[in-house]
């Protein structure tokens, strides 16, 4: 390489460098079924939030089983139930990309 | 910035930054068992329609020790066979996870990688004695070079073909006017091409990429048919038979991995045929009605609910080399 860095493990091989991409974590949290929850967060300017959501159940066999709704401003989201107003408890994963990435 | 530590990359993303965390690599879940599969055909149906065949799939479960929820990445076992996260749950620091699978073949087991963040204390024990260490302000890990820094060389956006069947008329109906008793499957329930890709960058060869994308979407279909026939009572009065016959089935939504392409597609995770038929008389001797009720001649799981496709919002998919780690 010409420029940039290079991280090697301990057995040699390339764990990690400046040709690589990767998301940041902001938040994992816990969400409770037909609940909504809204949280900010400090991000600079060229920051994208994404958010990734998780079922925690068994797949019901009686009824519909709801993914909480995501909506993302800026640098807030808010995740909750449908407009039927059911959500299904979720595993919410907040990541973070900033840059061209 | 004025202190600290931040590294972008070739194209000028964050990469290395002492506010946020690096997702690190806490290890591989293990392999529980899986249910021995299911949804090669109907349940309750002994016929043998040629459409009585179903795309089948198996459920694994997994788990590992964490403090923290992890974020899974699915290194498939075959990649000719679509995966998906159907849940993770948890007791304690407990962590399992039941990853549904296309088709029959129980020993396509996939691999499980866990990622967290570096302050998640099962990790340390994982890491080498030397490396590159990054710390925030209130002294958290952001990154730590001996835990294997997630590197995502594509993501991306997955959506779903809202009807998962293969029949080319689309999803089944409901038909009346069949003869009473009729009940003959006539709709193709398999979900093999009802597909949709994405492209993915890196040129890693498909056997060695891992994704993260949880199985979020869900279809229910069901086939009806109706059938009647009117006869004569006792006394002279009409008699009305009923018969319904109906075939279901629950999706769930599951991914494959191809050079270059992220696909989409569906994979049958419940399903049963049922069947009941009724009789009624009415206007016979003395005017007097009589209705015999629902009566079930075959016993059936009962439909989840009304046909109907959820969860279809498009789903943010992540790629990683699994050789990395």
């Amino acid at each position: 390489m010409s420029q940039g860095f290079n991280l090697f493990s301990q057995a040699g091989g390339l764990t990690y460098s400046t040709l690589d991409t990767t998301w940041f974590l902001l938040s994992t949290f816990l969400l409770a079924a037909n609940t909504s929850t809204t949280r900010s967060y400090a991000i600079p300017n060229s920051g994208l939030i994404r958010v990734q959501v998780q079922m925690i159940n068994t797949p019901p066999a009686s009824t519909e089983d709801y993914a909480p709704i995501v909506s993302i401003s800026g640098n807030s989201i808010t995740v909750g139930p449908n407009s039927t107003g059911t959500s299904s408890a979720s595993i919410i994963t907040v990541l973070l990309s900033v840059g061209a990435g | 910035m004025s202190f600290g530590l931040q590294v972008n990359n070739a194209s000028g993303s964050l990469l290395v930054s002492d506010v946020y965390e690096t997702l690190h690599f806490l290890g591989k879940a293990s392999y529980v068992s899986n249910d021995g599969g299911n949804c090669a055909r109907f349940y309750g149906y002994n016929n043998e329609d040629p459409q009585n065949v179903l795309s089948g799939r198996v459920v694994y479960s997994f788990t590992i020790q964490s403090g923290t929820p992890p974020v899974v990445f699915i290194k498939p076992g075959n990649v000719a066979y679509g995966y998906g996260l159907l849940r993770e749950y948890n007791s304690g620091s407990t962590w399992y996870f039941d990853v549904i699978q296309t088709g029959l073949v129980t020993t396509a087991i996939p691999s499980l990688y866990c990622f967290v963040n570096a302050n998640v204390a099962e990790l340390a024990s994982t890491g080498g004695s030397y490396g590159l260490q990054v710390r925030g302000p209130d002294s958290r890990i952001t990154f730590d070079s001996r835990f294997l820094p997630l590197a995502l060389p594509s993501t991306g956006t997955s959506t779903v073909i809202v009807c998962p069947v293969d029949d080319n008329r689309g999803c089944p109906s409901i038909t009346s006017g069949h003869s009473f008793r009729y009940s003959n499957l006539d709709w193709d329930f398999t979900s093999e091409n009802k597909i949709t890709t994405a492209p993915i960058a890196g040129g890693i060869a498909a056997s060695n990429m891992m994704f993260s994308c949880p199985s979020l979407g869900q279809s229910v279909q069901r086939r009806v048919q109706n059938g009647y026939k009117k006869s004569c009572g006792l006394l002279g009065s009409p008699q009305h038979h009923y018969s319904t016959a109906q075939w279901w089935v629950i999706y769930r939504n599951v991914f494959r991995l191809q050079a270059g392409t992220f696909v989409s597609g569906w994979a049958p995770y419940q399903q049963s045929y049922q069947y009941w038929e009724k009789i009624t008389e009415s206007g016979g001797f003395l005017g007097i009605s009589a209705d015999s009720g629902d009566s079930s001649y075959v016993t059936g799981n009962t439909l989840p609910y009304l046909p109907k496709t959820i969860n279809i919002d498009p789903n943010t998919f992540m790629i990683a080399d699994a050789l990395r780690y």
